[in-house]
């Protein structure tokens, strides 16, 4: 089985943001860009496949800048055995796009499952697997904590939804967005950055899959919510419970 | 195009209270683009619930009772959605972003060609243009939409109920058979509980690492059952086994809003807060004054859970006895 990862990069979420004076960047505090976590989780699923001897071919995909070739090989430092990356401008970029790209990819490579993060911490958006799945019109299962292969060509995957666990039998091709509890990403070793610097690393275009995406979306600026009013400290549970009862009136 | 399509939420008791929230960002849209907000329920118990839908400020409520619609499968699910879209000429599609939502919408939207905006709290000045927020919660984006028909998955916690009390819509039903891609359901586990559902909760008491293990964690669900409250945690508490992973409040769990939040033995990492911070009263109890959640709260206690919390119980329990 070949399979198809997505990863992208994204700015660290802890760091402090600004927005610029009108509005229409985020800036951040110079922190280190990392890749989104739930990719890193996608990833590890695959190479966990490969160990177990039911995929036999690994490749990982990022739509963005040159500088996520770093979040690429991260993924080849993981166990993924090649890497494309098509560039673009991710700003001018939205969901319905990068799904159109990814589209043109995945007719390429032919992949029998393709793994994705369920959601890019930094914007939420919680839709390219989606598209991507209605794009190709293949079967869907979003939020995944397990994925197990049912003979050759079925996988069944459990997904946290809202009141419990649903479990879903997909035919391959498929796609699987994954969530938190699928598994811990093994942390990577020094041997393996190095050998990953060997491995292939295709840069292209969208020019050169023949797509001319066509975002939906733009952003026409962005804004900081109203904080909270600060609240006080109370000196002591009594206290605490005296609030409660006379301003809050709970019990 | 002109109509608003409403997809309700139900499960097998009821019409799930988070569309009454949701059902408010939809009827702004139709008083401000004009056209019917035409309410949807979908699955073989759909008619069952149609007369308690009609009663919100909705024009028309549509039923399309298929039996396979019932396991909410997205293939399902966005084939129907396309197949009311095309027949009620829709304009606008909205539905809750609960996990249903999130998973099926995004699909309807490349089927339709559409723009897809998840976790809309709201519409901008500007002309076909939406707020949402981003970062976990730190930022709002403002997005224009640059096609004929839209998608969103709405942030209930940003909208005020709409009243139920406006006269019966009329009702019709709707014929359509959905295509499947292929998935079949297989099971669903349900986490059984007698507490309020989090997302409806008007008191969610939440616990963190801070409650040690299974046991400390004990004293959050008492004290949640003494005021009908709903349990909550953070990641921290789901991943150490304290609790279920449906408790998890926060950027990749729920996301909550209830007249009173209680945060014990949380430190308030900003995916916790981003699932959190529009509670309308915060109570937070940690050892540490140090930690991000007092920034938050609007009543913080400094002190060893272990020793406040069983006082607090003690003193709702004396208050019920009073
Ligand atoms: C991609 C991603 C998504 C995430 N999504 C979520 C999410 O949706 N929800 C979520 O909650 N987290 C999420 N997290 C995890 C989040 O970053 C934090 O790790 C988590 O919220 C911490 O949980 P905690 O507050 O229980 O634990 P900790 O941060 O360990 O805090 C425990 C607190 O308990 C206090 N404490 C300890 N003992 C006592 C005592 N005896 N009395 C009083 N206080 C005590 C400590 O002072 C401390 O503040 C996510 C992380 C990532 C990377
Ligand atoms: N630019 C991109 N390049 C590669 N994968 C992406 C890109 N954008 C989104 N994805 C994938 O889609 C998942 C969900 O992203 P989103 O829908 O943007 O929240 C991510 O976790 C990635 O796996």
């Amino acid at each position: 089985m070949k399979i198809l990862v997505t990863v992208r990069q994204v700015p660290d979420l802890d760091a402090r943001v600004l927005l610029s004076d009108d509005g229409s960047e985020i800036e951040t505090d110079g922190a280190e860009p990392k890749i989104n976590y739930f990719d890193e989780v996608a990833v590890e699923r695959a190479v966990r496949f490969k160990e177990a001897g039911e995929a036999d071919e690994l490749v990982a995909v990022c739509i963005g800048a040159s500088e996520a070739t770093k979040e690429l090989r991260a993924a080849l430092a993981m166990g993924v055995d090649r890497a494309i990356l098509v560039e673009a401008d991710e700003a001018e970029l939205d969901p319905s796009a990068v799904s159109q790209i990814l589209e043109a990819v995945v007719r390429r490579e032919q992949p029998q499952m393709v793994l994705m993060g369920k959601l890019g911490v930094d914007f939420e958006n919680t839709q390219v697997p989606q598209m991507l799945a209605a794009r190709m019109g293949w079967p869907q299962a979003t939020f995944a904590f397990s994925v197990e292969m049912q003979g050759e060509d079925r996988v069944v995957v459990g997904r946290e939804v809202d009141g419990g666990s649903s479990y879903l039998d997909l035919p391959l091709p498929a796609i699987i967005s994954a969530d938190l509890r699928l598994n811990e990403p093994r942390l990577r070793n020094v041997l393996a950055v190095v050998k990953a610097k060997n491995k292939p690393l295709e840069q292209l275009e969208a020019d050169d899959l023949d797509v001319e995406p066509k975002a939906l979306l733009s952003t026409l600026r962005y804004e900081l919510p109203d904080e909270r009013e600060a609240g006080i400290v109370v000196a002591s549970v009594e206290e605490l419970i005296e609030k409660l009862r006379t301003e809050a009136r709970l019990f | 195009m002109k109509n608003i399509l409403y997809v309700a939420e139900t499960d097998a008791q009821r019409l799930k209270k988070i569309n009454a929230s949701a059902l408010r960002f939809a009827r702004e849209l139709a008083d401000r683009y004009g056209g019917e907000l035409i309410a949807v329920l979908l699955g073989a118990q759909a008619a069952r619930f149609a007369s308690e839908l009609a009663c919100f400020a909705v024009d028309k409520v549509v039923t399309l009772s298929e039996a396979s619609l019932d396991a909410e499968l997205a293939g399902e699910l966005s084939s129907a959605c396309v197949g009311l879209a095309e027949a009620y000429d829709a304009r606008f599609l909205v539905t809750p972003s609960s996990t249903r939502g999130k998973d099926f919408m995004p699909r309807v939207a490349a089927k339709l060609e559409a723009a897809m905006l998840s976790d809309c709290i709201g519409m901008a000045d500007e002309d076909g243009a939406f707020r949402r927020p981003i970062w976990a919660s730190k930022i709002v984006e403002v997005l224009q939409t640059h096609s004929e028909r839209v998608c969103f998955s709405v942030r209930h916690t940003a909208f005020e109920p709409l009243p139920q009390d406006n006269e019966a819509a009329p009702i019709e039903s709707f014929t359509f058979s959905p295509e499947g891609d292929g998935a079949r359901f297989v099971r669903f586990d349900a986490v059984q509980s007698a507490r309020p559902d989090l997302t409806d909760a008007e008191v969610v008491v939440s616990g963190g690492r801070g409650l040690k293990n299974e046991e400390g964690f004990k004293l959050v669900e008492t004290f949640a059952d003494l005021l009908g409250g709903a349990v909550g945690a953070t990641r921290g508490a789901v991943d150490a086994g304290f609790c279920p992973n449906d408790y998890q409040v926060g950027q990749t769990g729920k996301i909550v809003a209830p007249q009173v939040y209680f945060a014990f033995g949380i430190s308030g990492a900003i995916q916790h807060l981003a699932g959190m911070k529009s509670s309308k009263l915060i109570i937070a109890i940690n050892k540490n004054g140090d930690e991000p959640i007092f920034k938050v709260a609007d009543y913080g206690l400094v002190d060893d859970i272990f020793k406040s919390l069983p006082v607090l119980i003690d003193a709702v329990k004396a208050a019920k006895q009073e």
